[in-house]
């Protein structure tokens, strides 16, 4: 066939018939989808947020009543105050950010791949908070004299659920911006 | 712009243009479940697009706009990933209900072939059946002409000699 017999199949096609739209359901579902996007995105930073928060604040005022007082708790309390101030900025950053790609195909996956290597980041720096968590938690089971049995299935908890957070890491966030990234390639190459 | 006045732009181009979309969802996806995600994706772009129009464009190439970059970032990771999958399904169910309609054997080949070219094809190919120029789709995808041209040429090279291949074997 030639080019032009397959316009010709193209043309004589009817596609409005093809399904019925359901109105309701449809308004339905796009609510679903668009709060779930919020949601998530929101959800990831606001914990992250509060939980160092919490923690950060938490250390640093149990060791303003110990009577020998160890540096590097403090230290340590500090920084995760400060790295929540550097998340909080980060998405004050995001939402004001205004929309400042073109608007062609190009251009949306650009945003596109900005958006997914954000939400990379976002979480990838939840899969590194396990392990000063780890670490403290470990160490403070340690130091009251629990158990190696205790101690041993409450590292193995957390390895579980770092290597859990890796693979939803890898699979989900990264492999999304790697895939629009290869899309980009195609889209840019001859 | 109301609420009321958006709702109305909506259901129009929903009106008017849901054989576009239709092509759009039957060339990017291959099942029913997903085609109704990625027509409600679509929904979702579009209705949000809204203020942004501009009559600058006409309104046909704005949606084929929205529909084409929504289907080519969309990554079939939604059932993967979604954990409330068979509650979406059930909230979900029925916002594009498939009519039994009559099916074109050759029409349903030419679906099939440009189901295997991969997002980028699959977007021009549906452009050039479509009837736009090199430039507008050089102007869409946001890329040279000459790029256009190069991709089209092969695209047109891959689909005679696949016709060839399906008119001699009847596959």
């Amino acid at each position: 066939m030639e080019f032009e017999d397959l316009k010709k199949i193209w043309d004589n096609q009817n596609q409005k018939y093809m399904y019925t739209i359901d109105e309701t359901a449809l308004g339905k579902s796009m609510k679903l989808k668009k709060d779930k996007g919020i949601r998530m995105l929101n959800w990831m930073e606001w914990m992250l947020i509060t939980v160092k928060l919490v923690v950060g604040g938490a250390l640093i005022f149990k060791e303003l009543f110990e009577s020998d007082s160890n540096p590097f708790v403090y230290l340590f309390g500090g920084l995760l105050l400060i790295s929540a101030g550097y998340l909080y900025m980060q998405r004050r950053q995001r939402l004001s950010q205004p929309y400042d790609f073109e608007s062609n195909m190009l251009g949306d996956l650009n945003h596109a791949i900005e958006s997914a290597r954000y939400k990379a980041k976002i979480s990838y720096m939840m899969l590194l908070y396990w392990i000063p968590i780890s670490i403290i938690t470990l160490s403070a089971l340690y130091f009251d004299g629990e158990s190696l049995i205790k101690i041993g299935l409450t590292g193995l908890f957390f390895i579980v659920i770092f290597f859990a957070g890796r693979w939803e890491h890898y699979s989900c966030h990264v492999a999304r911006k790697r895939k629009l990234e290869s899309i980009k390639d195609k889209l840019l190459t001859d | 712009m109301t609420e009321e006045a958006k709702q109305e732009i909506f259901h129009n181009w929903l009106d008017k243009y849901r054989a576009l979309f239709f092509k759009v969802i039957r060339i990017y996806a291959f099942n029913d479940y997903d085609r109704t995600d990625l027509f409600q994706e679509i929904s979702l772009q579009v209705w949000r697009s809204i203020p942004s129009f501009r009559a600058e464009s006409s309104e046909s190439t704005w949606l084929y706009r929205i529909a084409l970059n929504t289907s080519i970032k969309w990554i079939k990771t939604e059932k993967k990933h979604n954990s409330n999958h068979q509650q979406l399904d059930d909230k979900v169910a029925g916002a594009l209900k498939a009519n039994p309609v009559q099916t074109d054997e050759k029409l349903s080949w030419l679906y099939d072939q440009i189901g295997k070219m991969n997002e980028i094809e699959k977007s021009l190919c549906l452009l050039l059946f479509e009837g736009f120029s090199y430039k507008k789709m050089a102007e869409l995808l946001g890329i040279s002409e000459s790029n256009v041209a190069v991709k089209i040429h092969r695209i047109k090279k891959t689909l005679m000699s696949e016709s060839q291949k399906f008119e001699d074997h009847g596959v």
